[in-house]
């Protein structure tokens, strides 16, 4: 074709600067384009009439518009990493080096084998693949549809990591504007100057709307700047309104450069608070349908003024056009101003304003009224155009066509408003006949639109509405408005009352006619849906697939529902429309992640003595957000030996492991002791001072929910543990309760899991290494009791210690303020070095607690009672607590219910945690479950492995074998029921 | 007494990242806590409760809600009704606030070892922080003095302006917050802040100079 860049001279050219030529490539070819240019307009300077292969059909396509609808000109940018499909070509800004790629060809796009489709038309059509691939069975379409999606589709996506990075960002303000348009800048002008917090986003390169580049938007911009409360966001898209007046956007910071520069982020997700809201959103300009429209060389009639006026660029060298409105004469105003040959002008109506006639005279143009194009001609470009007599009450073409020579076809089939904000949150869109198109409904919240969005077409009238509902909004927020002085506008032809011209064609008129140009839908498509008795426009949509592509339909819905109208006989609001979901355009998943992703896709908790866990070989794994030392490994050593060697030197020696992830709760007040009555299943009224108790807490429906210990530090203050996995879950329930039960209670609690590292030594010669390394602290059995809490020092630093056994051993657990942590745990390692101390991880911490039989997570698994765990005698019936009333009810109560017992692997194989417990003899299929093994380890004390379970009538069971089944691997493990202490059952080793 | 270990050791050290030739937006800076305590009066004595907060800390009684008052030797925080955060240079506070605050009138829970703080000073604090802060920090809606207890990427932080009036020391930016971050998820945390202010450059001030 036929495009091509303008002399210096012609007007135009408002957003390039010649004066800086930038190189690109598309499919590897070397162009050149000016800074201010978009990939489309550098592209059809050179002449370049080909910008994709359509979707199915696999047919040429050139450029239709010269914005976000753009349904065509769809590349692939950069390349590696930085490769990205399916963008806009029409909204790619150009940088120095960028690297396009048509998408969707094969071998090129000039050549595409799979063009073959398009001869296969007639049968291709909606519903095709379905119909066809059904059989032979129920599986084939899962065999074809591979072989189907890739000869369909778009550009293909990266595998490799996004080298770039993204980030978030909150917004409050007064009025947000979307859009800077006339209407948009007038807005934002006249709430700034009231007062008001204003944001103003537009999702082009510049902000202007249609005024871009002209001394207007100069004008208006400056003054705007002048105030302080405003924030300009240029790139920025807002995508989509959801609830409370809040908006999505997404700001493309870094998308106009090759990379983005040292720290700055590619795109900015934007969450903005707007007390209101003004949608200065535009319209799009709509195409019309006829046969072969998607010839290239067919382009919206107001992109082709837009690469006049922004980009100094021609669409052709004949240019003709198409139009039912007088909007469209503009665009032949400003070819005609650049030097531009306009071939013809072909008018449906038989009437035009004074003004548009006007213009066609001064342009030169021959002007054909009453009169359509029924085809447009040429083999993979424009070369003319048949015109025929249209005849407007039928609402088709009649009489035979002459051919009209051209080399791009401008149409102009009226205006879209963007309603897609308002119709996210307001109600259905309202139909106005004149301008045939849908205007937004009533809004559901504080949002007005103004100009075109609104259904005002011309500059003057959408600067009144800007500014006055700018003023609005203002005074919504409580602004006193100031008057503002509107701006001058010239008259201009408008697209206000377009012709109802959907279908150009003459009955049976020849060439495809598309209706979808994204997704290959054409208007027998929609007669076929409809003779197939798909009547709704939800049905339409999605037996066709009109409207469903990446560009949403922005030129095509309206048709889609016209055609739907004419073939049902109806009007188009009886027909019907579909809602608007966000996004607007999509939005990259980058950009919805911000920072979280990879090591920050959650935050991560490290104890006091993280640093000193990896500097000495831990292997670390994750427990709720924490990370915590699973083995020290030394060594080849597996996981199993690791932790062997670990559990078997606390039982022979001594040992220490990090507890501090344990949740830690300051409870204090004069009712302290009687909320801990209440809450605890167990009695605390009693607990002496200096003293531990092992505490059970229940769900209100009577259910086990969390243990741990709770220490009397002194008459009004506890310090309570809970387990690692609810610290956050009981702390909120306790505030629950002070707040919402027993506003009464004098009692305070405060999470002080943070404030305290905590460790456990554990072992018989804990006491003695105890004994060296604190100072304050008799440690002898008399005077520091099991269960007995006591305060002294290390080195200086405060400690608690506590005599407390998870292992079974004589044990104690050593608090210190957290900052202390290191210097702690180093000093008591150091104190057990004659005994071979070490440290040891959370396998061996589980090995140790499986060998008594203490229940953990896999056991209060929230399904099980503190009976089922064999924990009944620490339930009170003598005083109320949370889940009292509950605890006996009948489920709870069932002898049918899974009870803890302990399993031993009868041949020495491994048992599986998850594995069911079945009869040996039991050959049904699956076999009956009789219960599950909940936690499993491999025992030095025993020198087996063994396991804790869930079994129906468990106690009465124990000395039966049983077989633990895991049918996902195949494994069965012959297991023998025993109790579940399975080491030092009376506990003479604590007690010590 | 042993030395206390800060857990953003080995990251917290002074230094410049700077973008282009422009001076950094932001300072970061962990600042040193010798006392931080909570205390949690009962609702019939928040009265008595701020008074004796008041007079042990030299400071005014905090604007509630919300506020908070004192300078760079000691704080008083308005976290929740009937709840202060107090921060002070005296590594007896604790101790004291227990001695005077008995439990008929409170609770008084040390916190010194469970935050870390972090200052975020200079022209882009604000705007650093809002990458992660759903908080209007607009100096309408948020000013100096305020107070607020939210949330940057799931990590619970108490957020404070300062006001260059109080706490003039010549070291405050234009525009300065204190936080106040749990200390398990300092390290955590100071990975995103600092991945936040790549974009306009931060200066890391040497721990305990703010």
């Amino acid at each position: 074709m036929s495009g091509y860049r303008l002399s210096p001279n012609a007007p135009g050219g408002s957003q390039i600067d010649r004066s800086k030529p930038l190189d690109f490539t598309f499919d590897g070819e070397a162009y050149e384009g000016f800074a201010g240019d978009t990939l489309a307009s550098a592209l059809l300077a050179s002449s370049v009439d080909l910008y994709g292969r359509s979707f199915k059909y696999h047919r040429p396509r050139g450029l239709l518009s010269a914005g976000v609808e753009e349904p065509n000109a769809l590349v692939t940018l950069g390349s590696g990493a930085r490769s990205e499909p399916n963008t806009r070509a029409t909204v790619v800004e150009l940088f120095d080096g960028l690297e396009a790629k048509s998408q969707n060809r094969w071998p090129s796009l000039g050549f595409d084998v799979m063009a073959v489709n398009g001869l296969a038309g007639p049968i291709l059509s909606a519903g095709f693949y379905y119909k066809t691939f059904m059989g032979p069975t129920a599986k084939a379409w899962m065999f074809y549809e591979h072989f189907i999606r890739k000869a369909a589709g778009l550009g293909a996506g990266t595998k490799l990591p996004d080298p770039d990075r993204y980030e978030e960002m909150n917004a409050f303000c007064d009025v947000l504007v979307v859009g800077s348009g006339p209407a948009g800048l007038m807005a934002a002008l006249t709430a700034a100057g009231s007062g008001a917090r204003v944001v103003l986003a537009d999702e082009q390169a510049a902000l202007g709307g249609n005024l871009r580049g002209s001394g207007l938007s100069h004008d208006l911009l400056a003054k705007l700047s002048a105030h302080d409360g405003v924030t300009l966001l240029p790139r920025t898209t807002v995508y989509g309104y959801y609830d409370d007046n809040t908006l999505g956007a997404v700001e493309r910071v870094a998308d106009h450069l090759p990379v983005p520069a040292e720290g700055q982020p590619r795109e900015r997700h934007w969450t903005i608070r707007a007390r209101e809201v003004v949608l200065a959103t535009g319209a799009i300009e709509r195409p019309i349908v006829f046969g072969d429209n998607d010839k290239p060389g067919v382009m919206l009639a107001d992109a082709g003024r837009l690469y006049v006026e922004r980009h100094g660029v021609a669409p052709g060298r004949q240019v003709a056009l198409f139009t039912n409105n007088d909007g469209a004469y503009r665009s032949v105003a400003a070819l005609a101003a650049a030097g531009i040959s306009i071939a013809a002008i072909v008018d449906a109506r038989a009437q035009i304003s004074p003004a548009a006639r006007s213009i066609a005279d001064a342009a030169g143009a021959e002007l054909l009224l009453g009169q359509a194009v029924t085809r447009a001609l040429g083999g993979q470009q424009l070369s003319g155009i048949a015109v025929a007599p249209y005849d407007a009450a039928a609402g088709t073409s009649v009489g035979t066509a002459r051919t009209i020579a051209a080399d791009c076809l401008l149409v102009s089939g009226g205006w879209t408003p963007t309603i897609h904000l308002a119709s996210q949150a307001g109600g259905t869109a309202r139909w106005d006949e004149t301008l045939t198109a849908f205007l937004p409904g009533a809004a559901h919240q504080p949002w007005r639109a103004a100009g075109a969005c609104n259904g005002s077409l011309g500059t003057a009238a959408s600067l009144a509405e800007g500014a006055q509902a700018g003023a609005e909004a203002a005074r919504a927020c409580g602004f006193a408005s100031s008057p503002v002085s509107l701006p001058a506008a010239t008259d201009e032809p408008l697209a206000d009352a377009p012709l109802p011209v959907w279908d150009a064609r003459p009955k049976g008129g020849k060439g495809k006619a598309f209706v979808d140009l994204q997704h290959d839908v054409t208007a027998s498509d929609v007669a076929l849906a409809h003779r197939e008795g798909f009547r709704s426009v939800e049905h339409l949509k999605r037996y066709t697939t009109l409207g469903m592509a990446t560009d949403q339909g922005k030129t095509s819905n309206i048709i889609g529902l016209a055609l739907m109208a004419r073939e049902r006989q109806l009007s188009i609001p009886e027909v019907g429309t579909t809602r608007f979901r966000p996004p607007y355009t999509p939005v990259s998943l980058g950009a919805l992640a911000g920072q979280a992703r990879g090591g920050h896709f959650r935050p991560t908790r490290r104890t006091a003595l993280h640093d000193w866990h990896i500097a000495n070989g831990a292997e670390m794994v994750e427990a709720g957000l924490w990370l915590r030392p699973r083995i020290y490994r030394q060594g080849n050593e597996t996981v199993e030996q690791a932790y062997v060697r670990e559990a078997r030197q606390v039982r022979e020696s001594v040992g220490m492991v990090d507890v501090s992830t344990l949740g830690k709760i300051d409870v204090q007040g004069p009712d302290a002791s009687e909320f801990l009555n209440r809450v605890y299943s167990n009695g605390f009224l009693k607990l002496p001072e200096g003293k531990a108790r092992y505490g059970l807490m229940l769900r209100e429906d009577g259910f086990l929910w969390d243990d741990g210990t709770t220490w009397r530090l002194s008459e009004t203050q506890f310090l309570m543990t809970t387990t690692t996995a609810n610290a956050a879950p009981v702390l909120s329930q306790l505030e629950f309760l002070l707040a919402a039960v027993w506003p009464e209670m004098k009692v305070a609690v405060t999470s002080v899991t943070e404030q305290w590292a905590g460790m456990a030594v554990s072992g018989p010669k804990s006491r003695e290494v105890l004994a060296a390394a604190l100072d304050g602290i008799d440690m002898s059995n008399e005077a520091l009791p099991f269960m007995g809490v006591r305060k002294g020092h290390l080195n200086g630093v405060p400690v608690l210690v506590a005599r407390l056994s998870f292992s079974g051993e004589l044990a104690y657990e050593v608090y210190c303020g957290a900052h202390h942590g290191e210097s702690v745990w180093t000093r008591i390692l150091e104190a057990g070095k004659p005994f071979g101390m070490i440290p040891y991880g959370v396998e061996a911490l589980g090995t140790l607690r499986i060998e008594k039989g203490h229940v953990a997570g896999p056991e209060l698994d929230g399904r099980t009672t503190a009976e089922d765990l064999g924990l009944a005698s620490m339930v009170s019936t003598k005083k109320p607590f949370i889940g009292s009333s509950m605890y006996q009810r009948e489920g709870l109560t069932d002898p049918a219910r899974l009870k803890l017992v302990g399993f031993v692997s009868a041949k020495g194989d491994k048992i599986r945690p998850g594995a069911h417990l079945v009869s040996a003899g039991d050959t049904a299929s699956p076999p009956k479950s009789l219960g599950h093994i909940t936690s499993t380890t491999y025992s030095p004390a025993l020198e087996k492995y063994i396991a804790l379970g869930l079994l129906e009538d468990g106690p009465n069971r124990i000395g039966e074998t049983l077989v633990a089944t895991y049918p996902l691997k195949n494994i069965d493990v012959e297991v023998e029921v025993v109790s579940s202490h399975f080491f030092d059952p009376d506990g003479s080793r604590m007690h010590v | 007494m042993s030395d206390a270990i800060s857990p953003l050791r080995g990251h917290n050290e002074a230094r410049v990242v700077r973008r282009a030739s422009d001076e950094p937006g932001v300072t970061l800076t962990e600042r040193k806590l010798v006392s931080l305590v909570q205390v949690a009066a009962w609702p019939d004595t928040a009265e008595a409760v701020e008074g004796i907060v008041a007079s042990l800390t030299g400071c005014a009684p905090p604007q509630r809600p919300s506020g908070s008052s004192g300078d760079a030797e000691g704080a008083i925080l308005a976290l929740a009704p009937g709840r202060l955060l107090v921060e002070s240079r005296d590594p007896r506070l604790a101790q004291q606030l227990a001695g005077q605050i008995g439990p008929d009138l409170g609770a008084v829970t040390d916190l010194g070892h469970a935050r870390v703080a972090i200052r975020v000073s200079g022209p882009k604090a604000a705007w650093v922080l809002a990458k992660g802060l759903a908080l209007d920090l607009h100096p309408s809606a948020f000013p100096p003095l305020k107070v607020a207890q939210s949330a940057i990427h799931e990590v619970g932080v108490v957020v404070r302006r300062l006001s260059p009036d109080t706490l003039g020391d010549g070291k405050l930016g234009s525009d300065s917050f204190d936080l106040y971050v749990y200390r398990g998820f300092a390290l955590s945390f100071w990975d995103w802040l600092t991945e936040a202010a790549a974009e306009t450059g931060y200066r890391v001030d040497p721990p305990g100079s703010a």
